[in-house]
């Protein structure tokens, strides 16, 4: 049998069972759904103390980072996120996960060629390219004449 | 001597001798359907190092120790070690081997580091270079990982098509003189097949493709090869399977 790589992309495309998408999609809903509720309730919690809405919205990024932060240590965020997937990446959690794995990781390697070096292995192309399209889109807008009085 | 026979088969006059062998496995792997076949079984995967690529290197020499223990040789009886690992440096296989005192060759063939090992390992016995002689291959799954992948804490999902990579070691002694059934009657260096597959985690999807050469053997019978006729086509099988075997088989 002659395999090209065309012929073998076929065959695997035909051999390889698909993710199951709807499961997929449910759990990514529940789980990233039940985070979210846990951010409105913190966020309704600091709102209930007396923060402003802004200040309440900082309040609770820190709060959900710092948990995110916590599960992975416990070796417990990624349990979670093999059954929810996107459920657990697209959260703020999610980045605090992909922040602080790399620094459990490669902390053998030493505190500054280590852990500071490979901190950002993960996150640092979404930090890149969404400070570098937030700057664009700035200039952009300044150029128009539009973002309000300064 | 060796003799090169049909387009690319070496066949080995003496056959070198399989000595003894050993293998030692992580948690996961002992706990599975072949648990109870293993020489060791690590309780922690860890294995009480500062690192996974410590821990891997712990376990290849654990493997090594019970090969050259099963094969009553001392280390420094063996002429070289042939190693290798799937880390940058083989670091693995470097640091199991690094106080041995023995001429170290390292190996990298990826999931066929044993089985080139075992082969360059047949031909430098038979040829006389060594008289006894150890190949051994690790892998951890912490340390594939780690160089290849994500971390492990980082909380990615898993395709259905994902594989895993074994934490396990391997040794075998290859001698020229011996007792014992397994000996080294062949050896057959394959060509690279790349059919493109770029997926990180589907490892199987890229070794699956083949190209064997099995010259101047064909299948004849169920599961046994034989040497061809002169009125036979050479033999060629070429695709993802190649469901014959061909052991200690003297022509």
């Amino acid at each position: 049998m002659q395999l090209d790589k065309q012929r073998y992309q076929q065959l695997l495309a035909q051999k390889s069972p698909n993710s199951p998408l709807w499961r997929d999609c449910l759990m990514a809903f529940l789980f990233g759904g039940a985070i979210c509720t846990v951010g409105e309730a913190v966020s309704n919690f600091y709102q209930g103390r007396g923060l402003e809405t802004t200040d309440a919205a900082a309040a609770t990024a820190i709060t959900m980072v710092f948990l995110g932060a916590l599960l992975t240590c416990l070796h417990l965020y990624d349990k979670m996120a093999k059954h929810a997937g996107a459920g657990t990446i697209v959260p703020i959690t999610g980045f605090a996960n992909a922040i602080v794995s790399p620094a459990m990781e490669f902390k053998s390697e030493g505190l500054v060629l280590g852990l500071g070096a490979k901190l950002f292995v993960i996150a640092g192309p979404v930090l890149v390219y969404g400070i570098s399209a937030s700057v664009l889109y700035g200039l952009i807008l300044v150029l128009l004449g539009g973002g309000g009085a300064a | 001597m060796i003799e090169r026979i049909g387009q690319r088969t070496l066949r080995f006059a003496a056959q070198p001798y399989l000595l003894a062998h050993a293998s030692a496995v992580g948690q996961k792997e002992g706990a599975g359907p072949l648990g109870a076949l293993f020489d060791y079984v690590a309780e922690n995967d860890r294995m009480g190092e500062k690192s996974w690529e410590l821990a891997e290197s712990r376990l290849q020499q654990t493997a090594i120790d019970a090969a050259l223990k099963k094969g009553n040789l001392q280390k420094d009886e063996l002429d070289v070690i042939l190693a290798g690992d799937l880390l940058n440096q083989c670091i693995s296989s470097f640091l199991a081997s690094v106080d041995s005192g023995v001429p170290y060759l390292g190996q990298y063939g990826a999931c066929s580091t044993m089985a080139q090992g075992l082969a360059l390992g047949a031909c430098l016995v038979e040829g006389g270079a060594a008289r006894h002689l150890l190949a051994a291959a690790s892998s951890h799954f912490c340390s594939a990982e780690r160089q290849y992948r994500f971390p492990l804490a980082y909380g990615g999902q898993r395709t259905p098509t994902a594989q895993w990579t074994a934490t396990a070691a391997g040794a075998a002694v290859l001698s020229a003189k011996g007792t014992g059934r397994i000996r080294v009657t062949h050896a057959l260096f394959g060509r690279m097949v790349e059919l493109g597959v770029t997926d990180a985690n589907n490892m199987g999807a890229a070794m699956a493709p083949e190209e064997v050469n099995i010259d101047p053997y064909i299948p004849r019978h169920a599961g046994i090869l034989c040497l061809k006729a002169k009125s036979d086509r050479p033999a060629r099988c070429k695709g993802s399977l190649f469901p014959y075997t061909l052991y200690n088989w003297i022509s």
